[in-house]
C-alpha cells in the first residue's frame, strides 16, 4: 500500500493562510507523505468531496490536566476538530510536585477551575514528581495530542510549602524554582504558566500561590527560558487593567520568548477598551518581540423576559419590581407612574454595566402567534414598529404576553470588535478553558463557533485565515513544530469538516466524571472526522477508541533519561 | 407605587451559616445568616448567572462566588473583586408581623 489513510476529493486549506486547493491527503506511519492528485492505493479511503481538509486545531487554552487522566479524548475536544491541547494554563498544572503538596494543589484547581473537588480526589492517580513524570504518565495513553506547561503555583507550593501563599520567596527558594523550570523544560514543557489574578484564591480563601510572588521572581523564572531558548510563558492577571501591557512587554523583550496574556474582549461597558489594550501592546511586536492577547470567539450571552431578567439590578426600582410577585409586579409595569420611575432610572446620567443599548437585544422568543413578527427585531425597532418608547415597548409587549416574551442580551461581543480582534495577528484566539468551571459552562465549540458564527454567518474573515488562527498560528508559537501545517513530513493531524454546516451545538449535562459527578460538554455538528497521527479517533459523530495521541514536548526536552543499572 | 412584604423566614429559623433559597413568585433570593445578621440576595451571580447557593461567606461579610470567584459585599451588593463589577442584588429584611420579611418598594 501506498498510503495507510487517503483522504480523497476535500479542498485543502493547508493552515498557511493560503487559498484552499481540491486535493487528496496522503498519510502513511502517521505523517502526511503526499498532497495532489494522488493515484496509490490506500489501506483506507475517506470520500471528502464536498468537505474542508485543515489541519486538527490546537486548543492551547486548556486546564484539561486532571480530565486528560480519565478521558483520553478530553471530550468534547475531538468532536469540535481539535487533535491538540496544551493544559497547565493560568498557573495551574500538576506538576511539579513534592511528597505532600497534592492537597494544596488540589485546593488551587477546586476553587479556581471550579472542578469538582471529589472528581479530582478519585480521578488523580499521583506518583509523579517532576513535570517530565507528569508528562510521561499520559504517554500512549490519550487519543489527541497532549502538551504542557508548567505552572508556577505548583512550583512555589513545591519550593516553600505553605509559605507559598503568605509571602514573597527568598533569593535561595527562587533557584530552586528555576531548577524545578529547567528540570521541567529538559521533561518536555512546552513552556510555564502563572497567575496573578486577584480573584483567585484556593478553596480555604488563601491567595493562590502565585500570586505572592514579585514580578522580579516571575522575571527569573522567565530568564530560564530564554536560557534554553525555549517555551511561551502564559500569563493571567486581572482582565482589565492597561497597566499589566507595560510588564507583558517587559517580560517579552527580556526573554525573546512569547508571551501570552489575558484577555482581549469586546465589553459594552468600555467598548473601546479592546481598542487601546492593542494599540498598547503594538510597540512591542513593532520592535521584534512577541506578547499575544487572548481572544475568544464566543460571545457570552443572556436571554432573559421580565420574570427573570437581573440585567435591570443595577436601577433600584428595577430591581424591587423584578423581585415582585409576578401579579404584583404586572400592575406596578401597568402603573403609569412606576413606568414614568422606571424610565427615569435609565435616563440617569452615571456608569452601568448594562449598556441600555436597545439596538443590540432582539426579541428571540414571542408567546402568541400574532407577535412573530417581532422574532429578531431589537428593543429599538420593536419601538419602531409599535410607534413607542423602546423602553415601553418592550415592557408593553412582555405585559401582553404574560412576561413570557424573550430578549437575548450580551454584555459584550459586538460582531465587527470581535471581528478586528479576531483578526489582529497580535491575538490568539482560544479559551476554550477545557477541564475548567466544568459545572458552569463549556466552550469547547470555539473553533466551531469561529468557523460557523464567524466565518460563515457574519464573513468575519476568509476560512483559510481563521483555520491559520486555530492551526499553525497557535502551533509555531507554542513551538510545535511538526504540527499546524498540511504539509509533507507534517504529522497527520487532520481535521474533515463541512463548512456548510459547521456549529457548535448547545452546551449538555455530562455524567462522566470520576465519583460520578457531572458536568457541562459542548459537541458540534459538521465535524466528520477527527485524525491525530494518521488515526481516525472521531467519526459519524463516535469516539473511534483508539488512543494515537502522543505527548508534545517542547524543542527543550533532553528525552528519557536511561535506567541506571548497579 | 406600593410596598410589599414578602415573608422569608420565621423568626430564630435561620442558624449561623444557613442558605435558604426561597421563590418570589418569579425570581428566586437567598437568605442567610452571617455573623449573626440575616441578608437576602438573588439567588444568581450577576456575572454569568452561576446558582449561588454553594458560594461562600468570607470575613468581612463577602459572599464568594464559585463560578468565577466574584465576591459581593453582603450588605451593599457591591462587587468587590473584580472592582466596578456588576453588583450583586441585596433585598432589605425588616420583620414584619412576626416574620422575617424581604421589603421591596417601588
Amino acid at each position: 500500500m501506498d498510503y495507510d489513510l487517503l483522504i480523497r476529493g476535500g479542498k485543502i486549506i493547508d493552515g498557511s493562510g493560503l487559498p484552499g486547493y481540491l486535493g487528496d491527503v496522503g498519510v502513511k506511519d502517521g505523517k502526511i507523505v503526499e498532497l495532489g492528485r494522488l493515484r496509490g492505493s490506500a489501506a483506507r479511503t475517506i470520500d471528502a468531496t464536498g468537505l474542508v481538509v485543515s489541519p486538527g486545531f490546537v486548543d492551547h487554552h486548556t486546564h484539561l490536566d486532571a480530565q486528560i487522566l480519565w478521558d483520553p479524548y478530553g471530550t468534547s475536544e475531538p468532536e469540535n476538530g481539535v487533535t491538540s491541547v496544551v493544559m497547565g494554563n493560568c498557573g495551574l498544572a500538576l506538576a511539579p510536585v513534592e511528597d505532600g503538596v497534592e492537597e494544596a494543589i488540589v485546593k488551587s484547581f477546586v476553587r479556581v477551575e471550579a472542578m469538582p473537588r471529589e472528581a479530582l480526589i478519585e480521578g488523580v492517580p499521583w506518583g509523579w514528581h517532576s513535570f517530565g513524570e507528569y508528562l510521561d504518565a499520559l504517554e500512549g495513553k490519550t487519543g489527541i495530542n497532549v502538551g504542557g506547561l508548567i505552572g508556577h503555583i505548583a512550583l512555589r507550593q513545591t519550593v516553600m510549602g505553605e509559605e507559598s501563599v503568605e509571602r514573597e520567596a527568598t533569593p535561595a527558594e527562587v533557584e530552586r524554582m528555576k531548577a524545578l523550570v529547567r528540570e521541567g523544560m529538559e521533561g518536555g514543557a512546552l513552556g510555564i504558566s502563572t497567575n496573578r489574578n486577584s480573584r483567585h484564591y484556593r478553596e480555604d480563601g488563601k491567595p493562590v500561590a502565585s500570586r505572592l510572588a514579585s514580578l522580579d521572581e516571575l522575571f527569573e523564572l522567565s530568564d530560564v527560558l530564554a536560557e534554553m531558548n525555549s517555551g511561551v510563558i502564559e500569563t493571567i492577571a486581572n482582565l482589565s487593567d492597561e497597566e499589566q501591557i507595560a510588564w507583558y512587554d517587559q517580560l517579552a523583550r527580556r526573554t525573546a520568548r512569547p508571551v501570552i496574556w489575558q484577555s482581549v474582549l469586546h465589553r459594552y461597558s468600555a467598548p473601546d477598551f479592546w481598542r487601546v489594550q492593542l494599540e498598547a501592546i503594538a510597540p512591542t511586536f513593532r520592535d521584534g518581540y512577541r506578547a499575544y492577547g487572548l481572544a475568544n470567539t464566543v460571545p457570552i450571552y443572556n436571554r432573559f423576559n421580565l420574570n427573570n431578567a437581573q440585567v435591570f439590578d443595577e436601577w433600584p426600582t428595577w430591581k424591587n419590581i423584578m423581585f415582585l410577585p409576578e401579579f404584583v409586579r404586572k400592575q406596578a409595569f401597568s402603573d403609569p407612574e412606576t413606568r414614568a420611575k422606571l424610565k427615569a432610572e435609565f435616563a440617569e446620567k452615571r456608569y452601568t454595566n448594562f449598556h441600555k443599548r436597545w439596538d443590540l437585544i432582539p426579541v428571540v422568543e414571542v408567546a402568541k402567534p400574532e407577535n412573530e413578527r417581532y422574532l429578531g427585531k431589537t428593543i429599538a425597532e420593536l419601538g419602531e414598529m409599535r410607534r413607542q418608547d423602546p423602553v415601553d415597548a418592550m415592557i408593553d409587549l412582555s405585559l401582553e404576553e404574560d412576561l413570557k416574551t424573550t430578549f437575548l442580551s450580551a454584555n459584550g461581543g459586538d460582531p465587527e470588535a470581535m471581528g478586528q480582534i479576531m483578526r489582529s495577528p497580535y491575538v490568539l484566539i482560544g479559551v476554550s478553558d477545557a477541564g475548567a468551571h466544568v459545572q458552569f459552562n463549556a466552550s469547547f465549540g470555539y473553533s466551531t463557533t469561529l468557523l460557523g458564527l464567524h466565518v460563515r454567518e457574519r464573513g468575519a474573515m476568509p476560512l483559510e485565515q481563521a483555520i491559520y488562527k486555530l492551526t499553525f498560528q497557535v502551533a509555531s508559537v507554542y513551538g510545535l513544530n511538526d504540527r499546524g501545517l498540511l504539509r509533507p513530513g507534517y504529522a497527520a493531524d487532520v481535521c474533515v469538516f463541512n463548512p456548510e454546516t459547521v456549529r457548535a451545538r448547545d452546551w449538555e449535562w455530562v455524567q462522566d466524571y470520576p465519583a460520578n459527578t457531572r458536568r457541562l460538554a459542548q459537541k458540534a455538528d459538521g465535524i466528520e472526522y477527527t485524525i491525530v497521527n494518521g488515526t481516525v479517533i472521531y467519526e459519524g459523530g463516535r469516539l473511534t477508541g483508539a488512543l494515537p495521541g502522543h505527548v508534545l514536548r517542547g524543542s527543550a526536552y533532553a528525552g528519557r533519561p536511561e535506567p541506571v543499572l548497579v | 407605587m406600593g410596598v410589599v412584604y414578602y415573608p422569608v423566614a420565621g423568626p430564630g429559623e435561620l442558624k449561623e451559616g444557613d442558605m435558604k433559597p426561597v421563590d418570589l413568585g418569579g425570581r428566586e433570593i437567598l437568605v442567610t445568616m452571617a455573623d449573626g445578621e440575616l441578608f437576602a440576595f438573588a439567588r444568581q451571580c450577576p456575572h454569568e448567572a452561576t446558582n449561588l447557593d454553594t458560594a461562600e461567606v468570607m470575613e468581612g461579610l463577602k459572599l464568594r462566588c464559585e463560578g468565577h470567584n466574584y465576591c459581593f459585599d453582603l450588605r451593599t451588593g457591591e462587587c468587590v473583586t473584580p472592582a466596578g463589577g456588576p453588583a450583586l442584588a441585596v433585598l432589605p429584611l425588616e420583620e414584619h408581623e412576626g416574620k422575617v420579611c424581604v421589603r421591596l418598594e417601588w
